[in-house]
Parts: C-alpha cells; sequence; structure tokens
C-alpha cells in the first residue's frame, strides 16, 4: 500500500474519530439546552444574538469553496 | 475507501443519540409555572440549533482536507441555509412577544432551523448506499423525534426517505 494511501485511511479514520466526538458534543449541548424551563432575559437574548453573530461570520461558517 | 467514507458518516450521525444512551437523557425540564412554553420551547430549539451548527461547521472545517466533497457540499448547504432561517426565527420570536399571542407561523420559522439541517444532510443520499441513508435518516428523525415534546400541538415535520 502507498504510503499517501496509508496517510489519507489515518486522516479519515482522525475525522471518524472526531465526529463521534462532535456527536457527543451535540448531544450535550441539546441536553443543556432542554434544562432552560424560564424565558431567556434581555441580557441573554443579547448575548444569544452576538454568538450568532460571530459564530455565522467565523472562517468555520464560511463555504468550502470544493 | 467508500468503506472509510461510510465509517464517519455513519459514526457522525449514528452516535448522536447513541452516547449517553436512554430517553431520559433528553427528558426536557418543566417550564416554569407562569412562563409562556411558546418563549421557552422556541429559545431551546434556537440555542441547541446554534450548537450543531457550529460543532458540525467545525468538524467538517478542520478535517475538510480528509472529507471527501460530497460532505463538505452537504455541510455548505447547511452554512447556506441555516443563518436565514436562524435569524428568521429569532425575528419570529420577537414579533410574537410584541403581539403576546401563539402564531402558527412563529413554531414554523424556529422548526425551519432544524429543517435546514435535514435537507442538507439528506443530500448525502445522492451519493450515499441505502443503508448509509437509512442510518443517517434515522439518527436525524430520532433527533427530531427528541424535539417532539417541544411542539406537542404542532407536530414537527419527518425527514422523507
Amino acid at each position: 500500500m502507498e504510503f499517501a494511501t496509508v496517510i489519507k485511511a489515518l486522516q479519515l479514520a482522525a475525522a471518524a474519530a472526531q465526529a463521534a466526538a462532535a456527536a457527543r458534543e451535540i448531544a450535550l449541548a441539546l441536553r443543556a439546552s432542554l434544562q432552560q424551563s424560564t424565558p431567556l432575559t434581555p441580557e441573554q437574548n443579547a448575548e444569544l444574538d452576538t454568538l450568532a453573530s460571530a459564530i455565522f461570520a467565523a472562517p468555520e461558517s464560511q463555504p468550502s469553496g470544493r | 475507501m467508500k468503506h472509510i467514507r461510510s465509517l464517519f458518516i455513519i459514526s457522525l450521525f449514528g452516535f448522536l443519540l447513541s452516547l449517553p444512551t436512554g430517553c431520559s437523557f433528553f427528558k426536557p425540564a418543566p417550564i416554569a409555572e407562569g412562563a409562556d412554553p411558546v418563549v421557552v420551547n422556541a429559545e431551546r430549539a434556537q440555542r441547541s440549533s446554534l450548537d450543531v451548527f457550529r460543532i458540525v461547521t467545525k468538524w467538517e472545517f478542520d478535517n475538510r482536507l480528509a472529507l471527501p466533497p460530497e460532505v463538505s457540499q452537504a455541510v455548505d448547504q447547511y452554512r447556506a441555509k441555516f443563518p436565514t432561517a436562524w435569524n428568521e426565527s429569532r425575528l419570529a420570536l420577537k414579533r410574537y412577544k410584541e403581539v403576546a399571542g401563539t402564531n402558527p407561523n412563529t413554531i414554523n420559522s424556529i422548526t425551519a432551523a432544524l429543517l435546514a439541517a435535514q435537507d442538507s444532510l439528506l443530500k448525502l443520499k445522492q451519493n450515499a448506499s441505502p443503508n448509509e441513508v437509512t442510518q443517517v435518516t434515522n439518527a436525524l428523525s430520532s433527533l427530531i423525534a427528541s424535539l417532539r415534546s417541544f411542539f406537542p400541538s404542532n407536530p414537527i415535520p419527518q425527514p422523507q426517505p
């Protein structure tokens, strides 16, 4: 097996492992959101909107171009 | 190569609700007495969907060089649709608070954020095997079913196979 093929396989395996970690992080985030029992305060809503703006502007949120 | 591709696609969504296990893990806290359930449920969905967007896009970004193009393209569809849907849901919630009434369109706007993710994920089936489609859609169905309690009188549409 060529060295490049081995490297590619290892990279995909790493991506799979990170996918499992991401799935767990999603589950924990979902569970945390479900613990909210009262409406967010105006300050918390403002923080949520600010957070969203930062996330949408981040490099990770831009098109891959692939 | 296709086997490895199947592995990470299944890992991403197949583990979504398997760790930790049990339906009780996702049992929502009761709405506080006197609180508006429409507002609380909407904000829950907005917070969780934003987290999902951040985590999924970061995962694709960090592993882009190793991933097949179709995965990046599917996540790009998610990147294209979600911010607009999320912002519209926030606007709908603000309008709801202003008029202090229950508007079915408000709930439809809020679920649009989750459905945007569903649409992009279902595009994977164009290049995926039937087993992969089944596992991805089953995982997504489980996620949406776990949020069913948010909208008891407005069932969330299930993803179509």
